[in-house]
């Protein structure tokens, strides 16, 4: 494609969001209720900008997120490890794990809350059992597919199980996990938010369930649009990670 | 004995131990009975919910909710992404936009949706709608762009006109990643149902679960959610046998 | 001497997405094929003979020159050329007797008829038992014919084959190249253009091999092959004519390959 058609096609697509933006600022007093004015919403961000709200809960999502997200890979991690070094382990717990990844996991958020409370550990406990299966398929899957070539080279070479753990199977974990990184994150946030709808007292997600309880449309828009760009911008820096990370691997 | 046998065997008792275990806790206390319900009193709920008929219209209700959400997704996502695939120019203009939309949390828009469509069972379908558009789109836009160049060139070369090119060459090659896709992407699709259900309307079985963690009755919520596993299972293992099928053409 | 069917006069460059330079692939083709005729381009790696076959084809546009087809300048893909991939380009969803009844499909033929004439291709090809079998269920050889007739069967008047027998082993490739010569002798006035590595294929074949330059190519030398028809494939390579004619062709080919191989000179 030549190089002016790419150039046209940003303007347009630059042109499309202004276009949308202006659409919805004029269709304002009709969707005041629910999806609020680009103004408003502006005018709520500054406000919480100023009184610092978003200070106090950003954090407070994206810890329960991380948390939750960091046990979910270590707990992955030690599955995946275990039912790799034992073929029967893995075939006799096969179902469980099918059942586990097909349980509607988020849709037991109700129940987490009611056995766990409300405070944070509840959370970053749901988070972890919603987010696990994503890591952990990935990473069984690459203990157990790394190229037969290579581990019998290695022990030709004379390399011994330490050896072979750490320069054979840590990367294959580490690529693995690198490469459903963007999922998992994105599953972890989610989940966080999702947790935070139903019953919490601190995080975005409470936030824009205060505002929707109070009818503040603009700032439960406000909530959704920060929600928004702090995820675009996770997953682009994920992009770039990824890129770098993965740069050895065959692109099949 | 028979290794096969051996293993089953070995799981069942797995699986009993766990419930078992499950019942010793809470017969002695060791949970907070509030919170945590024990076997026998989830069994005898769900004994009574499967008599009443109520339960096969809230089933009824999630799948329908899934089914038209899904379905949608499938129809738009691949329309979309068939366009992005085969037109690079199209694929320039939209990619930025599904980025974006993609990439960020759109279970965060529900109180948005139920602000706009209420408590009925729209914004559940609005949301799976959601979920599932852009994995198929996705999808559907990788397969176009991965489809070998020479099933197209050759098709061409034998008479083909475009209607047919796609008739022939490109809905079966998108109707095979979507058909292999749909397992996960209907499994996400029916959890996505759910939490749209706590959030509106009074049918279905993410509705059941909310409801019995609004009135404490713990006993609802856990037999709520055995039907929602087996429900996820059935589908779960219906699609496996539909991909097995497919299985026979692919390369 | 009647009017060539086939008028080759291009030169070609190819742009990749992001690059500023162009890429010189065929400098200054110049080739006339006549009805009827058998004829097998060879050359070094990175000739452009491949490409050349693209664009006789009408799969991409020549940058520069035409080409004609009975006097007709090509524009695009054309209903009576037929052109055979290397690598099979037969539909994994349909069966091998479905895809041989494709062309005829596009080309309105009824059910019936075009399920007959599918079956009569499929048996000359010595694929009778293989009718409702999918590409998957098949081997490479069953595969390779079941493409072959899945071109052969609308007679196309002008046959274009790119390396079709690389990818498969010696002694398949034999009957096989058997059948497609049969079958190309049985078609009247069919004319085929064979594209190939192997020196001693394209001269078993046909009834005049070119040689191409080490890319950008350009055609160096044109041979007629005299061995008298109807050819016997696996005993012609053993007899003196055609000895004689290989050694006079490949030590010409040979300069071409080695052209590309100068110390230094990244290949």
């Amino acid at each position: 494609m030549r190089a002016w058609t790419r150039g046209l096609i940003v303007l347009a697509d630059v042109a499309t969001v202004a276009a949308i933006i202006a659409i919805w600022q004029a269709a304002g007093a009709r969707t005041a209720s629910y999806l609020s004015r680009p103004s408003d919403i502006a005018s709520a961000i500054k406000v919480w900008l100023t009184n610092s709200t978003l200070l106090g809960y950003i954090p407070v999502t994206l810890e329960e997120a991380a948390l939750g997200m960091v046990i979910a890979l270590v707990a992955a991690t030690v599955l995946a490890a275990l039912l790799a070094s034992s073929s029967y382990a893995a075939e006799l717990l096969e179902p469980f794990m099918a059942l586990g990844n097909a349980l509607p996991r988020i849709a037991l958020a109700p129940l987490f809350l009611l056995i766990f409370g409300t405070e944070l550990k509840s959370k970053v406990i749901f988070v972890a059992t919603a987010v696990v299966f994503i890591p952990f398929f990935s990473i069984f899957r690459a203990l157990t597919t790394v190229d037969k070539d290579i581990l019998n080279n290695a022990r030709c070479l004379g390399a011994r199980r330490l050896w072979i753990i750490r320069d054979v199977y840590v990367p294959a974990v580490t690529s693995s996990v690198v490469a459903s990184l963007r999922v998992t994150v994105a599953f972890s946030l989610l989940t966080a938010i999702l947790a935070e709808y139903l019953a919490s007292q601190a995080g975005i997600g409470y936030e824009i369930q205060q505002a929707q309880n109070n009818s503040q449309a603009n700032y439960a828009m406000a909530g959704v649009v920060i929600i928004a760009i702090i995820a675009v911008a996770i997953d682009m820096a994920l992009r770039l990670l990824e890129r770098r990370a993965l740069v050895w691997r065959d692109p099949s | 004995m028979n290794t096969a046998w051996s293993k089953r065997i070995l799981q069942l008792l797995i699986l009993a131990g766990l419930v078992g275990l499950w019942q010793l806790l809470v017969s002695l206390g060791a949970f907070n009975a509030i919170a945590v319900a024990s076997p026998s009193s989830v069994a005898s709920e769900l004994g009574g919910l499967l008599g009443s008929s109520t339960i096969w219209l809230d089933i009824l209700h999630t799948l329908r909710g899934l089914a038209i959400g899904y379905l949608a997704g499938v129809v738009v996502g691949t329309a979309i992404g068939t366009l992005m695939g085969i037109s690079a120019v199209v694929r320039a203009y939209l990619t930025p936009f599904v980025a974006f939309l993609n990439a960020m949390p759109r279970l965060a828009l529900i109180p948005l949706l139920v602000a706009w469509l209420g408590f009925g069972q729209s914004q559940q379908i609005v949301l799976v709608f959601l979920i599932v558009v852009f994995m198929v789109l996705l999808t559907v836009q990788a397969s176009v762009q991965n489809i070998p160049r020479r099933f197209v060139d050759n098709a061409r070369m034998i008479g083909a006109g475009r209607l047919q090119l796609v008739r022939e060459v490109y809905l079966p090659a998108i109707g095979i990643w979507v058909v292999s896709s749909a397992r996960v992407a209907i499994g996400i699709g029916l959890q996505v149902a759910l939490v749209g259900e706590f959030f509106g309307g009074n049918h279905g079985l993410g509705y059941m679960i909310e409801e019995g963690e609004s009135t404490y009755n713990t006993n609802l919520i856990y037999a709520a959610v055995v039907v929602t596993a087996v429900l996820a299972i059935v589908i779960d293992q219906l699609l496996a046998v539909v991909n097995r099928r497919a299985a026979r053409w692919l390369p | 001497m009647s009017a060539p069917l086939l008028e080759v006069d291009v030169r070609h460059e190819i742009r990749g997405e992001r690059q500023k330079q162009a890429n010189l692939v065929l400098s200054d083709v110049s080739l006339r094929v006549h009805a009827g005729e058998f004829i097998s381009i060879v050359g070094p790696s990175g000739c452009g003979k491949s490409t050349l076959l693209t664009l006789i084809a009408g799969l991409a546009r020549p940058s520069d020159g035409t080409i004609k087809i009975n006097g007709e300048q090509v524009t695009g893909v054309r209903p009576d050329v037929g052109f055979i991939f290397q690598h099979d380009a037969l539909l994994p969803w349909r069966t091998a007797s479905e895809n041989v009844q494709l062309a005829l499909k596009f080309r309105g033929v009824g059910k019936a008829e075009r399920r007959r004439q599918a079956a009569d291709w499929m048996d000359r090809f010595g694929l009778e038992a293989l009718h409702e079998r999918y590409p998957r269920e098949m081997s490479g050889g069953q595969r390779k014919r079941a493409a072959i007739a899945a071109t052969l069967v609308y007679e196309p008047r002008l046959l274009l084959m790119d390396e079709p027998f690389s990818a498969l082993d010696v002694q398949t490739r034999d009957f096989i190249e058997t059948d497609v010569l049969n079958a190309w002798s049985q078609t009247e006035g069919q004319t085929a253009m064979l594209v190939t590595h192997d020196l001693e294929e394209a001269i078993a074949l046909s009834d005049r091999v070119v040689v191409m330059s080490q890319g950008p190519g350009r055609i160096v030398s044109d041979y007629a092959v005299d061995i008298p028809r109807p050819r016997n494939i696996m005993d012609v390579r053993t007899t003196e004519h055609f000895q004689a004619l290989h050694k006079k062709i490949w030590a010409d080919l040979r300069t071409q390959v080695l052209q590309g191989a100068a110390p230094g000179k990244p290949r």
